[in-house]
């Protein structure tokens, strides 16, 4: 009796992984089959034939639920609640049949390609500009023309916003946030030194050193862990040294990076860290986070960071001390200060989404509804790449957020505008940059050695087709 | 006979589901990355054959050959560091009674910590305005006040292998108490019979006894180094300035940062490749010894 019962509940047990495996088998084909059915779709619709609008309209008349999922970064409550808020809570009372799964991932990125490169991954979601030439050319996000000429985007949206969404002239993300860079300072530490806020190199050399001098850090900067923060130190040199028109032609092609202007951006650059300027040199030891601690604690005059630091991440709110954003000084003579405007983030629709109709629908309710722009805006919102009046700001808004958007504007402005590496420059020479620069800095790699690769880099990248979106 | 070939049919049966998911999760991806090594593939466009040009490029890498050098530091202190400690604590351990339990579960501790967690709180050790150095400023050494060795290209490397022996250590530590557990005592009376000393029994009774473990622990340590990945990522990822990369952070980087899943894959063939033969020399020696002995 005993054998026997032992007989049965292991005869039970592999019958029960059998069905587990065979249950595992059917989601895969049904897997297999969505994406087939969603390929049928988008090649329908590259067609011309409306054929995903078409069965979301019906399922619609028919109150079938659909749900819209959304990958993004991992982005703070308060910054979720503005989604929920602003973008969400208007849309679904429009559709009462759509429900939405907003998901706040940590390592996007990797999650959503590998995602995306299984036929699967979510409705939307956010990416870097630089990503869309990989995304688009394998046809894994959706070609948005039908949707510009819908909306009208170009009408709506900043023609260079627009620009830097684009593959091969055609349309492929939306722009979701734009930005202008900045140097944030802190008053009280200058007025302690003595010195007024730097314009120019000289006076930035003069600030540098009294900090020095007194025991403070220039500039809080740390990386590790996220060698992409170099392209804040790097960006203001090319802009504020070369010049954004230099910085365009080194883009377009027409100069490299052994350009005299190019490569003595990156030269000044090392000179002020061989100085102790960018974080005494320690960045290597210190996360952005401790580094922004220390920015808070009085211990830095400046920090590359620009008005993400104040309007995403709300640092300003506990900061006891007068601060204040302006355009990074100008490091040579005959080159303005400047500030470098680029797409903060982007939203990619998967090309199979059943849904992208719907997508697309819900953001443009928003960025075109100026009031709600202002008040999510005035909230903390990254600001949208449309034109926001400043009657569309409430009056009561954070004066902290109020003071970041009036200097965002004006760097908009500026007689030189540089571009910033994470929305402009290609792939693979943004990625060189942040993996080697460091090297140059701890004299483990020469300038010449960095130069000479850089532009085996980017001729790479132009020969696998990048076009400067600028 | 045909209970025989029944038995070897329920067998089969239920060894049958765990195979294939074996071979559906772990061996056709690995199986696939053979293929990929010899391909230019970003991991999202359809692969393109481009026979040998990863490795041939992987042989000029300088990123990948320093990440070796770094491999083999990381082996080197892995054989040397936690291996005596362990074995020297045991040996002191299983002198002193039952009082050795507390010892023994305090050593231990580390290793229940997971690796972030650890490598995260000796990251803020490490620190140059929240850790140690600014402890010793305060202190007024101000010879110490600047250690920083995360920001040091020179000592971040050790820096990180420390964390890893600290949290790895203890585990050695039982490891060898349970050996030497095993050890019959009856040889150390013996020896002691013969005149032998401390030393001479330690090399001649208890290191020869415990020879399989030793051997056990100098395999996994070897294949381990090649794999190391955690420490490293959570407290430099490679950096300053690429001083701590070591092969695992170099494929994730070249994978999943830069997108070339082709050269990672190369990458990663290449470190089996090198892992398996260190393993087969090791065991090809090992195999001698036990036919000498």
């Amino acid at each position: 009796m005993k054998r026997r019962m032992k007989r049965l509940s292991a005869l039970l047990a592999a019958a029960a992984m059998t069905v587990s495996l065979t249950a595992c088998g059917n989601t895969a084909s049904t897997e297999t089959e969505r994406v087939e059915e969603s390929a049928d779709n988008a090649g329908a619709e590259t067609n011309g034939q409306d054929g995903t609008a078409k069965a979301e309209n019906d399922k619609a008349a028919s109150g079938e639920q659909k749900t819209i999922t959304i990958a993004w970064t991992n982005i703070m409550d308060s910054q979720q609640q503005i989604w929920e808020k602003y973008i969400f809570a208007p849309f679904l009372e429009k559709h009462p049949e759509v429900e939405i799964d907003f998901q706040c991932l940590p390592d996007l990125q990797n999650t959503v390609r590998v995602q995306v490169a299984a036929g699967a991954g979510p409705d939307m979601f956010y990416m870097d500009s630089i990503d869309i030439p990989d995304y688009a050319s394998t046809g894994r996000i959706l070609n948005l023309e039908k949707y510009r000429e819908q909306y009208g985007l170009d009408d709506q949206m900043f023609d260079w916003a627009i620009r830097s969404c684009l593959y091969q002239e055609q349309m492929y993300a939306l722009p979701a946030s734009v930005e202008a860079t900045a140097m944030t300072y802190n008053k009280d530490l200058l007025d302690q030194l003595g010195k007024d806020v730097p314009t120019n190199r000289e006076e930035f050399v003069a600030v540098c050193d009294a900090a020095l001098e007194a025991g403070l850090i220039p500039i809080s900067f740390g990386y590790p862990g996220q060698t992409l923060l170099i392209t804040w130190p790097y960006e203001h040199y090319l802009t504020c040294y070369a010049g954004g028109e230099k910085t365009a032609q080194l883009l377009r092609g027409e100069i490299g990076f052994d350009d005299p202007d190019i490569r003595g951006a990156f030269e000044l650059l090392k000179a002020d860290w061989d100085a102790g300027y960018v974080n005494d040199k320690k960045s290597g030891a210190i996360t952005n986070d401790e580094a922004r601690s220390l920015f808070a604690n009085q211990k830095a005059v400046f920090n590359y960071e620009g008005p993400w630091l104040i309007l995403a991440d709300g640092a300003a709110k506990n900061w006891d001390f007068e601060w204040g954003q302006c355009a990074w000084p100008s490091m040579k003579e005959g080159v303005p200060a400047g500030s470098a405007i680029t797409l903060g983030e982007a939203i990619g629709i998967t090309a199979n989404s059943e849904v992208a109709d719907l997508c697309v629908e819900m953001m443009m309710d928003f960025y075109s509804d100026k009031e709600r722009v202002g008040k999510a805006v005035a909230e903390g919102f990254s600001t949208p790449a449309v034109a926001i009046g400043e009657e569309d700001y409430p009056a009561d808004m954070d004066e902290n957020i109020r003071k970041t958007l009036d200097v965002q504007s004006a760097n908009m402005e500026l007689e030189s505008v540089g571009y910033a590496p994470w929305g402009f420059f290609p792939a693979k020479t943004t990625t060189f940059l942040d993996d080697n620069l460091d090297k140059v800095f701890y004299d483990k790699m020469d300038m010449d050695t960095f130069i000479e690769k850089a532009n085996e880099t980017i001729a790479q990248d132009f020969e696998d087709g990048y076009t400067f979106a600028g | 006979m045909k209970y025989r070939i029944k038995r070897k049919i329920k067998g089969t049966c239920f060894i049958l589901p765990a195979f294939l998911l074996h071979l559906t999760v772990i061996v056709l991806p690995a199986l696939s990355m053979i293929y990929y090594a010899f391909t230019k593939w970003n991991g999202l466009n359809a692969p393109e054959f481009i026979g040998l040009d990863n490795f041939r490029r992987m042989l000029q890498d300088y990123d990948f050959l320093f990440a070796m050098k770094n491999n083999l530091i990381w082996m080197t202190i892995f054989l040397v560091v936690p291996f005596i400690m362990g074995l020297g604590m045991a040996l002191v351990f299983t002198k002193i009674g039952k009082i050795q339990m507390v010892f023994r579960t305090l050593c231990f501790l580390p290793y229940v910590v997971s690796a972030t967690v650890s490598g995260k709180i000796f990251a803020v050790f490490y620190s140059p305005y929240s850790g140690i150095g600014s402890f010793f400023e305060r202190i007024g050494v101000s010879a110490l006040a600047d250690f920083a060795p995360l920001g040091n290209e020179k000592q971040a490397l050790y820096a990180a292998a420390f964390v890893d022996n600290w949290h790895w250590w203890g585990f050695v530590l039982v490891l060898m108490m349970s050996a030497l557990h095993q050890v019959d005592t009856s040889l150390y009376e013996a020896a002691k019979t013969e005149g032998a000393n401390g030393w001479q029994m330690l090399v001649h009774v208890t290191i020869p006894q415990i020879k399989p473990t030793i051997i056990a622990y100098f395999v996994f340590v070897i294949v381990a180094a090649f794999t190391t990945f955690d420490y490293v990522w959570i407290m430099t990822q490679g950096g300053p300035a690429g001083s701590t990369e070591v092969f695992a952070t170099r494929i994730y980087k070249t994978t999943f940062i830069n997108y070339d899943a082709g050269y990672g894959a190369a990458m990663s063939l290449s470190v089996c490749l090198l892992a398996l033969t260190v393993y087969f020399i090791l065991r090809i020696i090992q195999r001698k010894g036990a036919r000498e002995e």
